[in-house]
């Protein structure tokens, strides 16, 4: 059999990269509990592990010995996005690439050795590719990908027949993901040691007794049984040039290449049921590096009118740095079509819908996304604390329960109460408010509905005095 | 304030409406007498769990009131109101109770609210009103206000309730407050419905909004960010001032609130428990019936005749329980027990009931009057309204037929659990604060993992949020709420094993409740509650030992009155502390006192089990008596009056009644004040009067001449009884169990051991070192072997040497099914072959691989590794292959399978049994000179005193008890016995890891010799982590922090 594949494990994935996005201070013992509800560690730092802390150790007991120490959850979908892009970088050593979740992937490389002549450099080439900087890597030569696993997980030299395999223990077997934790159990149980007294036992006794997935991995592993992997597939982007032939000087003049960009992006999104809230436009020039704009909508938008409607106001505001020798348009966030999106209004009918999104979307680009605010109501009893102005991108406050015992409250609130004198008509009032002792801004009020004049106010009587809070229309 | 401000507060939840009311029913109390209220109505929701606590301050203030003008003024007049508030549909109904039938009816319905629903829920309808004929109903309609609905509901409730109903206006000054308010005069004139007004109170004073929003967000389940749409909008709901109330409400409102309260006269203290007379003969007279069921006693207990002495006792105690018409209670106990022994179910009375001779004769308790002096006043006196209290111990494994005949013989309308309110701990309290206040829990859990070795400091909370919070005010805030979170009740849960049982409808008395364990109800008061209230209640708890005990003597047919009572033989051998097994003196801190103290006779084994607790230990009085008792020193008493209190104990006061005479003689308390200090050691909830009583007892003490120091002593020893109360009497029948256990274990150590290990779970030891004490003693234990094991653990004859036979069910995860179905098979004709056994049998999988796991299938296998392969093999259930597996009586043996060597087996041993018969793990190691130069226990006896060096051991026990300071002990076991290692506080720190992980431990130290005692220890100076070198040998320590 020959060396075919290849096998990448990276065991600190997870936690290098939490060490490196949060520049934690590597002196500073850290822990990582798995996702889900369990307390024991899964993984944890140097740091950590000089102070006594240990995989499987219960989160109090390292607490116990290190109390400095600091636990994060682990997030599944993180987790995913780093394998990604590692099996993303991997495509330049493979055509095929094959994720092995949590932290692994399968690389095909017959073809790469006579490419690179022979597994040694191959080798040198993937550890200079990765650098000193990213997580540990560990890797495995073998001629079936268990094979290969195997030998990432064990250490072992890369190696296309099976002798060197046979003296592994059970644990190492269950480190190279070949057992589960109840089959070791069974084959210790049973007097089993290593693989080769595994590979020793009557084939269809050992399926009755151990489950039919262990002999269909040794089959597997052996090479007697092909083993399909799934290909790893890049992520969605769309990427489109335009080339100019003669420089272009005035932002205007790039609308016209832009809208056949457009109108193959809206084919695009249209084929996939997709629309997207980000165009990124790549502007190169002669002597100076690229330029780089982005626009960004408040809803998905794929009809390409709609689209140049918004470039053309895009555009309208921004100067070019310079000439303009090619155009990129890249799409790389995608919104699935179907997805409910909240909005300003409670529940506009889907028709008013579309128009609403369109003018927010065109106010946008006008605009500056900035100065598009969104006003959302949050039960606070505190009148200052029960409204918020977001930033219309940041969809993130899903519609909140309301306070149910809101009097009649004016649509506009002073920024600041003014004082007032004692008023002389009272309309209605007292309601007293008193809240918010959990955030420093503790409030302790009587509001009073009064007659001023012609007007309606909402005063308000609080340790300081009287106050003018809001006006009714 | 003026002295014409009259208002009764009518709608008021307390604490026990769980995580909604902010206020304890004392405080609401203490709050509304202050602030003159003619009246208070505490409305828990569906519940009466916080009345008596209510009604106990009240008492309590009438009696701070003796001396205090004001406060009298205060309390003339003023009522406590009982009622009970329900929601259904936005609706709210509060229910007040003006007298005692309508009490009843508020019990019932209660009790049908709650028993309809689960745990801690209630299901009430609307309809469920009417069977209210004498309560009092106020009715707040839905906010909607008027609309048809409730108008007909207007004309329904006035029919149901006519001339009781009222229309309850409450201003919360909250949003639509105003208009609320305003409707409620329209709607009263429209549906002719007379209108009060209350304030929907939720705590005594506004300061406690904050915990208010804190348990709104703890109920919620979320944080108070969360949680802020069902926040109140302010803090209004709480007992306001006159001024306020009279601001807010209409006088002729405020007016009517005290109409009503006057309507209710109800008090607790009406409810008259009457005691069931189910047991009473038809025709006899209960004080008659009572007299001749002691007499006939007496015959049994003092078959030899009785003196004069006990005669009066007997006639005293008769008396009192005449004058106090106790009668029935002592009847229906009786009948309890005699129900056990019919059974053959074993039971000992425990607690201050073993100072009646009555219950001596009625065969309650087994304590002989005339081996210890009895102070029947403690049991009941004629000053005291408290009804006695009888504990009962049953046999463990079969308290649930008492229980089950209780039920039956009173009816589930009768009989039910008391209640045990679970209230707020610290560490509870930290977590659900820190939630509520959206502090992050993984940063909170350094501070909770360390938190049992600190959390008895005053400024514990100080001590360890330190620096972990964000700012300062967090931390204030935490505190403020966790401090007021301490001890508020969080739920109902039941008694160990309290029974209260009347003569007519429980549900009369006080509602019932379903309970979390299918098929149990719980009243909604708690121990203390009842005693508050002078109710019945009959204790029946469980204890292994007498489990243990019954094993014990039914093959040897005997009963404990046969054994003889002063074998020279069992005190040596309690003398030598060759205790593991005995009741009560098998723990460490007992074994090393066994040596010190020597017992000889019955009343030191009373000492010895009492002089190990806290109490004697806080106050120092252990190593005067040791001395005193050695003959170092004479006996000597503070005072001549006080010699035949202390006589028995040669001066030094051990026991509780000791404590408590010595106060009366010593430091003038009258009988009353002395009884309060004994209840108030029982209970926290009085920890007011305490404090009151030490200054009292120390002041009179020092004008009496007694030193300071000698004081300071004698109050500690209070504050330990606090911690662990432990009377006298309830020494003397443990003692008796102790005598019993160590004559057993000392002449039929095999049966002893087959009875502990039958009645696992118990006692301080695991099964292993049972067995390897029995070993020690000479029994031949035998291996589980399904040709030969029986279910239970049996002691077989031996020819010359005591037998254990191991039963099957010390083989872990085989189920007793399939072990009787396995016995039974077995009768018919012997297994042949594994698959043979598997078949008839019918044993599953689960079953047959623990069997091959525990090497229980002998020698139908060749090792446990060729059984195992053979269980997991699917079963043939043919007829054919069944006939041929008959024919077949050669092993099916698989040369492919590594044989075990005698370290897999051990391993394989602990697993399965939790024990192994083969050689101990350390010999192994020893032999394979792992272990250095390590001493064995055996040979650490030879060692000179104060000399250094190694041990190593399994660890098996570690130790951190509160009254020794800093000190870990630990156990180490090795081939040859057990090594006692101490681990002062510094080495415990710097090897923290090592001491709380390790499970096989090497220490270097010094080894200290107690020449007087012969007990050693080894002073750990370092310790040293051996688990690698037994990789799966994880042996269960019994860690006790």
């Amino acid at each position: 059999m020959t060396l075919r594949w290849l096998y990448l494990l990276f065991p600190d994935l997870y936690l290098h990269n939490l060490m490196a996005d949060a520049a934690h201070d590597a002196a500073r013992p850290l822990a990582l509990l798995p996702a889900g509800n369990s307390q024991h560690i899964s993984q944890c730092n140097a740091a950590a592990h000089q102070a006594g802390v240990e995989a499987d150790m219960p989160l109090s007991a390292a607490l116990c010995l290190c109390p400095e120490l600091q636990a994060v959850r682990t997030d599944p979908h993180q987790l995913h996005r780093l394998l990604q892009a590692r099996a993303l970088w991997a495509g330049q050593f493979s055509a095929f690439v094959s994720p092995d979740p949590p932290q692994g992937l399968w690389l095909e490389i017959a073809s790469m050795l006579r490419l690179f002549g022979g597994w040694e450099p191959l080798q040198q080439r993937l550890q200079q590719s990765a650098g000193t900087e990213g997580p540990v890597m560990l890797s495995g030569a073998g001629a079936t990908p268990l094979a290969a696993r195997l030998r990432a997980c064990c250490g072992l030299p890369p190696g296309s027949d099976q002798h060197d395999l046979q003296p592994l223990s059970l644990a190492q077997l269950q480190q190279g993901r070949l057992l589960d934790d109840e089959q070791v159990l069974t084959l210790q149980r049973l007097g089993v040691r290593t693989l080769a007294d595994i590979l020793r036992l009557p084939q269809s006794g050992l399926a009755s007794r151990c489950g039919l997935s262990l002999q269909r991995d040794l089959s597997r592993l052996c090479g007697h049984q092909a083993h399909p992997l799934p290909a790893f597939e890049a992520p969605l982007t769309f990427v489109q040039r335009a080339q100019f032939i003669h420089e272009v000087e005035h932002a205007n003049g790039l609308l016209f290449p832009l809208q056949r960009l457009l109108g193959r992006l809206s084919d695009f999104l249209q084929r996939r049921q997709l629309s997207t809230r980000l165009l990124q436009l790549t502007l190169s020039h002669r002597r100076r590096p690229d330029s780089e704009w982005q626009i960004r909508f408040a809803h998905g938008e794929y009809r390409q009118p709609e689209l140049v409607f918004l470039c053309r106001h895009f555009l309208e505001q921004q100067r070019l740095p310079a000439p303009v020798q090619t155009l990129t348009l890249t799409v790389e966030e995608f919104v699935s079509r179907g997805e409910k999106q909240h909005t300003l209004l409670a529940s506009p009918p889907s028709a008013a819908g579309d128009d609403h999104h369109q003018l927010l979307n065109r106010l946008g680009t006008r605009l500056q996304p900035q100065q598009l605010l969104r006003l959302s109501a949050i039960p606070d009893p505190r009148p200052e604390q029960s409204a918020r102005l977001d930033i219309q991108q940041a969809q993130t406050s899903l519609p909140s329960q309301q306070r149910t015992d809101m009097a009649q409250r004016p649509l506009w609130l002073l920024a600041q109460p003014q004082p007032c004198p004692p008023p002389q008509q009272v309309v209605s009032g007292p309601e007293r408010i008193c809240s918010g002792w959990w955030d420093e801004q503790p409030v302790r009020r009587d509001y009073y509905v009064v007659l001023s004049g012609r007007r309606l106010l909402w005063v308000f009587h609080a340790p300081q005095g009287w106050f003018i809070h809001g006006l009714f229309s | 304030m003026s002295n014409t401000f009259r208002y009764a507060e009518l709608h008021c939840v307390s604490n026990f409406t769980f995580l909604r009311g902010a206020s304890h029913p004392e405080e609401l109390v203490r709050r509304a007498v202050e602030l003159n209220y003619s009246a208070l109505a505490i409305t828990d929701e569906c519940s009466l769990a916080g009345v008596v606590r209510a009604y106990q301050a009240l008492c309590d203030l009438q009696q701070e009131a003796e001396n205090n003008e004001e406060l009298t003024q205060q309390l003339t007049d003023f009522r406590l109101i009982t009622g009970s508030e329900f929601r259904c549909a936005g609706q709210l109904f509060v229910v007040l109770v003006p007298d005692q039938t309508a009490y009843r009816e508020l019990c019932r319905l209660i009790t049908d609210c709650r028993r309809a629903a689960d745990k801690g829920h209630y299901a009430f309808e609307v309809k469920q009103l009417q069977s209210l004929t004498h309560c009092l109903l106020l009715w707040q309609p839905q906010q909607a206000a008027v609309n048809e609905e409730m108008q007909a509901l207007a004309v329904t409730l006035k029919q149901w309730f006519p001339q009781r109903l009222w229309l309850l206006a409450e201003r919360m000054l909250d949003g639509d407050d105003h208009w609320r308010y305003e409707q409620m005069p329209d709607a009263a004139a429209r549906w002719q419905i007379p209108l009060t007004c209350a304030s929907q109170v939720h705590m005594h004073q506004p300061q406690r909004q904050p915990l208010q929003d804190c348990v709104t967000a703890i109920r919620l389940n979320c944080s108070i960010e969360q949680a802020r749409p069902q926040l109140f909008a302010n803090n209004e709901r709480h007992l306001r001032s006159a001024r306020k109330l009279q601001h807010l409400y209409a006088a002729e409102l405020l007016q009517s609130t005290t109409g009503i309260a006057r309507r209710c006269h109800f008090s607790l203290a009406e409810i008259r428990y009457t005691y069931p007379t189910d047991t009473l003969p038809p025709g006899e007279e209960a004080a008659a019936w009572l007299r001749r069921l002691v007499e006939e006693g007496v015959r049994r207990r003092f078959p030899q005749g009785i003196d004069q002495q006990i005669q009066q006792t007997i006639d005293k105690e008769l008396r009192l329980i005449r004058l106090k018409e106790y009668e029935h209670y002592f009847l229906t106990i009786n009948d309890i027990v005699r129900f056990a022994r019919s059974q053959g179910i074993l039971c000992q009375g425990r607690g201050s009931a073993a100072n009646s001779v009555v219950c001596y004769c009625l065969g309650i308790t087994a304590v002989n009057p005339q081996e210890v002096s009895l102070l029947f006043e403690r049991f009941i006196s004629a000053e005291r309204h408290e009804p006695p209290d009888i504990d009962v111990d049953f046999e463990s494994q079969r308290r649930e037929e008492v229980i089950q005949y209780i039920y039956q013989k009173y009816g589930r309308d009768r009989a039910a659990l008391a209640a045990t309110v679970i209230s707020y701990r610290p560490k509870s309290a930290l977590r659900d604060v820190a939630r509520a206040l959206g502090l992050d829990l993984l940063a909170l859990e350094p501070v909770l993992a360390n938190f049992g070795y600190r959390y008895k400091k005053e400024n514990w909370l100080d001590e360890l949020l330190g620096q972990r919070l964000a700012s300062a005010a967090q931390l204030q805030r935490l505190k403020q709420l966790v401090s007021e979170l301490l001890r508020f009740p969080r739920h109902l849960s039941q008694h160990v094993g309290g029974f209260v049982i009347a003569r007519e409808r429980l549900t009369d008395l006080v509602p019932v409740e379903n309970a979390a364990m299918a098929g149990r109800t719980v009243i909604q008061w708690d121990k203390e509650d009842l005693e508050s209230l002078g109710l019945m209640k009959v204790d029946i708890l469980s204890l292994g030992m007498l489990s243990a005990i019954r094993r014990c003597l039914q093959p040897l047919n005997i009963t404990m009155a046969d054994i003889p009572r002063a074998d020279q033989a069992t005190y040596a051998m309690l003398q030598r502390a060759d205790t593991i097994g005995v009741f009560q003196v098998e723990s460490r801190a007992q074994m090393n006192m066994l040596p010190r103290l020597k017992p000889e006779n019955y009343y030191d084994l009373v000492v010895e089990v009492s002089i190990v607790r806290p109490g004697p230990i806080h106050g120092d009085m252990v190593h005067p008596y040791l001395k005193r008792r050695n003959g170092e020193e004479a006996a000597d008493y503070p005072l001549d009056a006080l010699k035949p209190v202390l006589e028995r104990t040669l001066g030094v006061p051990l026991f509780q009644e000791q404590v408590i005479a010595f106060a009366m003689v010593a430091a003038d308390f009258s009988a009353a004040e002395a009884d309060l200090l004994r209840r108030s050691m029982a209970s926290w909830r009085k920890k007011g009067h305490m404090h009151k009583l030490q200054q009292r007892l120390q002041d009179n003490m020092l004008r009496n001449g007694f030193s300071p120091d000698y004081i300071q002593r004698l109050l500690r020893q209070l504050q330990g009884f606090g911690e662990y109360g432990f009377p006298e009497s309830h020494a003397a029948s443990f003692a008796l169990l102790v005598y019993v256990s160590a004559w057993l274990k000392c002449h039929h150590p095999a049966l002893f051991c087959a009875a502990l290990l039958n009645s696992q779970p118990m006692g301080f030891y695991s099964p292993a070192q049972l067995i390897n004490d029995a070993r020690a003693h000479g029994v031949r234990v035998l291996p589980v072997d399904i040709r030969h094991s029986d279910w239970q653990h049996q002691a077989e004859p031996g020819q010359n040497q005591p037998t254990l036979r191991l039963g099957l069910r010390l083989v872990k995860g085989l189920t007793e099914d399939a072990a009787q179905r396995l016995l039974a098979a077995r009768e018919r004709s012997p297994f042949l072959s594994i698959a043979d056994c598997r078949l008839r049998a019918a044993l599953s999988q689960r079953d047959s691989t623990a069997l091959a796991s525990a090497n229980a299938f002998g020698d139908l296998a060749a090792d446990r590794y060729q059984a195992r392969w053979a269980v997991s093999e699917p079963l043939q259930q043919d007829l054919l292959s069944a006939a041929l597996s008959r024919e077949d009586r050669q092993h099916h043996h698989l040369p492919l399978l590594n044989q075990p060597d005698e370290t897999d087996n051990l391993v394989e041993d602990f697993h399965s049994l939790g024990l192994t018969l083969g050689r101990h793990p350390m010999a192994l190691l020893r032999e394979q000179g792992q272990l250095g130069n390590s001493l064995t226990a055996a040979g650490l006896q030879q060692q000179p005193h104060n000399s250094e060096g190694f041990v190593a051991g399994l660890v098996t026990c570690r130790q951190r008890p509160g009254t020794a300071a800093g000190v870990t002990f630990v156990t180490l076991e090795d081939e040859t016995g057990s090594v006692n290692l101490v681990v002062w506080l510094a080495t415990a720190e710097r090897q923290l890891k090592t001491l709380t992980q390790a499970h096989i431990l090497q220490a270097y130290g010094r080894i200290e010799k107690d020449a007087a005692s012969g007990i050693t220890h080894v002073i750990a100076y370092r310790l040293l982590d051996l688990s690698h070198l037994f990789r799966g040998l994880k042996k269960s320590s019994r860690d006790f922090h």
